[in-house]
């Protein structure tokens, strides 16, 4: 008898599933995975740039646990269609706001962050930290070239978190006020937990020696960059996720950082079957091992609460052979909801 | 200014309204906008060819000139995804190359007229007037072509801080010469009471301008569209600034294109870009059934009306131009660029959301 319920209440929640992908959208039904999906990989990038990788579905793809789906959009997803992303159940967009020092390179924010405030999703801002790197191998520095390398890094983090926060100001500044959602005294709307994305990767042609030694620069330019965006009153002590992957952590020794060991994780992670990163141990994978060092707070507690699965969520896009990264939260939407953050007023970047 | 201001119940909510020395949008809103001449609604049925059978409307591909859309002989209303009637108000907007029936402007219950300040406008809108159709001026901010060549912002870089500033400084004072040119016109012609809007008891006025000029071979080098679209960017705003210093409460229409702010505007920092924010739109944008803007297509112009369009507080492009092939006094089924036509717009009724930066003009 026990297990007739337990077949029921399975099929009921299949039936539920089936059920609410057609109510998303027939033309971007939501699977879940593991399932089987075409999956494509772009040239590696010379210069250690991320590059587009993972499966193609034909909607966002769901897991046995609870999820709310979103994407997060730069200068390189150009084509995302923000009214696509909200009727295929997309609940959420990060979007890029910097990337380095250089303000040219991202100029696409201020619409995205319109467009997807228009259709209701959940917005949230990240900076795409940019590392000077050597231009030998980093195990070959000399102890006073690798402080030079370092201070040099760390005051421009120090820059890249102010032009972030510039912009941060700027478009909740364009946010409506007087709203329900408008909290007293505070600037624009709230919006999802500042973001700093760590997947560029330095010294990509070079040893793992070199990747650890370049990577102790990382992982203080790191925690520079986001002691200066708690610092600044408006976003004062707020929580700061880093977007990285398994191998990125692993292969920089980012856990040496202090400030990395408990902070919330948003993980780049493109599993062929569309999956969750799994950390069991017992059958040997080796790629189990470095999620789970990622992904393992110190007390035992899985701290990768966002996964990016794909880049190639063309479903949603106005170009569909463009890229768009797909990604999921994992909790329910009341729960992403509770996370999100006000900008308290004034404050000098 | 001998102003008569008409109320507005008929709208709920925010109400539009206007006052005018010669006309009143509102005599012509109090009708309904199933009385307005509205004997068709989006999104039509559309062919590419003749003959058409009943309730089809010809959309042939080739332009007649530069001019596309459906060819149709009355306005078209709008209908939304359920089916339901989205109320708009017809509107035209001329020049002096239009031929022009007025009374059949008037017959059909054209709300307002958008008019370029050109040899006609005097005779637009006095004729207009009489027909009781507001006048909108309307102002082409033109950037001289020895600045629409790319190649001079092709290699341009944020390092070159000293060539930009020069370069944002000389299209300021574009902008700032153009009020000068936009303000004599004005005055000229004596449209300085043409009209004034009221929106939720804040009287102000509408003025358009067109923004529409691209680089030349503009696909040779985006940094050139990058860096030209911030300068333009920086030549509107002084227009904008000083056409406000000239007329307080006045509130500028953008006119544009997609692509032009896709290609251009778009890229404009915040210093370059802080006039623009809020302002309404009229959007550019002829569409193939005669329907909305807002279209989720592969096109890329639907990609840069998204862009453009849909702001935090709404949707900012208040005023559609939905065709060009407005065949108002003829019939809608013959293919011949030689007809008389002109552009068909429609206006949607509006609300003001205060921001953080000042307020944005949005669709109710």
């Amino acid at each position: 008898m026990r297990y007739l319920g337990l077949m029921l209440s399975g099929l009921l929640c299949v039936l539920a599933i089936a059920r609410g992908a057609q109510a998303q959208n027939d033309s971007c039904p939501i699977v879940e995975a593991p399932a089987k999906f075409d999956f494509l990989s772009d040239k590696s990038d010379a210069k250690g740039r991320p590059t587009n990788i993972g499966i193609v579905p034909h909607g966002f793809v769901s897991v046995s646990a609870s999820v709310v789906h979103g994407v997060d959009v730069s200068k390189w997803q150009s084509d995302a269609n923000f009214i696509r992303i909200w009727e295929c159940g997309g609940r959420f967009a990060y979007i890029r706001l910097s990337a380095g020092e250089n303000p040219d390179n991202e100029l696409e924010y201020r619409q995205y962050w319109a467009n997807a405030r228009n259709v209701n999703l959940m917005v949230g801002g990240y900076h795409n930290l940019v590392i000077s790197d050597a231009n030998v191998p980093a195990s070959s520095l000399s102890k006073s070239d690798l402080d030079q390398l370092r201070e040099q890094n760390l005051a421009s983090a120090v820059r890249q978190a102010q032009l972030f926060l510039a912009r941060l100001k700027e478009v909740l500044t364009l946010d409506p006020t007087q709203t329900p959602d408008n909290v007293r005294g505070k600037v624009g709307l709230p919006y999802l937990p500042i973001v700093v994305d760590a997947m560029l990767r330095p010294q990509s042609r070079g040893r793992d020696a070199d990747r650890l030694a370049i990577g102790n620069i990382y992982g203080d330019v790191l925690c520079r960059w986001i002691e200066t965006v708690r610092a600044y009153p408006a976003t004062a002590e707020q929580p700061v996720v880093l977007f990285t992957s398994p191998s990125g952590y692993h292969d920089y020794g980012l856990r040496r950082a202090p400030c990395l060991t408990a902070i919330p994780i948003w993980v780049s992670y493109h599993a062929m079957d569309g999956d969750r990163p799994s950390f069991a141990v017992s059958d040997g994978d080796v790629g189990n091992v470095v999620a789970g060092e990622l992904c393992l707070a110190p007390d035992g507690t899985n701290r990768c609460v966002m996964q990016q699965y794909t880049s190639y969520g063309g479903f949603a896009l106005f170009q569909k052979d463009k890229g768009l990264d797909l990604d999921r939260f994992f909790g329910t939407e009341e729960e992403l909801h509770s996370w999100l953050q006000n900008a308290s007023g004034g404050g000098k970047e | 200014m001998a102003s008569r201001l008409v109320p507005a119940a008929y709208l709920a909510g925010i109400v539009l309204v206007v006052v005018s020395t010669t006309a009143s949008f509102a005599d012509n809103a109090v009708s309904s906008p199933s009385e307005a001449c509205q004997s068709y609604m989006a999104p039509l049925i559309v062919k590419t060819h003749l003959p058409l059978q009943t309730n089809e409307f010809l959309n042939p591909p080739q332009a007649w000139g530069t001019d596309s859309g459906v060819v149709v002989n009355a306005f078209v209303g709008l209908l939304d995804k359920q089916g339901k009637s989205v109320e708009v108000y017809p509107v035209v907007d001329l020049s002096a190359s239009n031929t022009i029936q007025y009374d059949v402007l008037g017959r059909c219950k054209t709300a307002a007229a958008v008019v370029k300040l050109d040899d006609a406008t005097t005779r637009h809108v006095a004729k207009l007037g009489a027909l009781k159709i507001p006048s909108i001026p309307y102002f082409f901010l033109k950037i001289p072509v020895a600045l629409r060549t790319p190649n001079q912002y092709a290699g341009l870089n944020p390092s070159q801080g000293d060539k930009i500033q020069q370069l944002l400084d000389r299209f300021a004072d574009i902008g700032r010469s153009a009020v000068k040119d936009f303000v004599a016109e004005i005055h000229k012609r004596h449209m300085d009471d043409t009209l004034a809007v009221r929106f939720s008891g804040a009287d102000v006025r509408f003025i358009a301008v067109d923004v529409e000029q691209k680089l030349i071979n503009e696909r040779l080098s985006k940094n050139a569209r990058i860096y030209f679209g911030r300068f333009y960017a920086r030549a509107l705003c002084a227009w904008v600034n000083g056409v406000q210093e000239n007329f307080p409460n006045v509130t500028v229409l953008l006119y544009t294109t997609p692509s032009t702010f896709g290609d251009y505007l778009n890229y404009a920092l915040p210093t370059e870009n802080d006039c623009l924010h809020g302002l309404p739109v009229w959007i550019a944008r002829t569409t193939s059934d005669a329907g909305d803007v807002i279209r989720t297509s592969h096109s890329v112009i639907d990609k840069y009306s998204q862009r453009l369009c849909l702001q935090s507080a709404g949707n900012r492009c208040i005023l559609h131009q939905y065709s060009h092939r407005g065949v108002l006094w003829s019939s809608s089924t013959a293919d011949d660029p030689h007809l008389p036509h002109i552009d068909l717009d429609r206006l949607f009724p509006l609300k003001i959301v205060p921001d953080s930066a000042g307020s944005q003009y949005v669709r109710q």
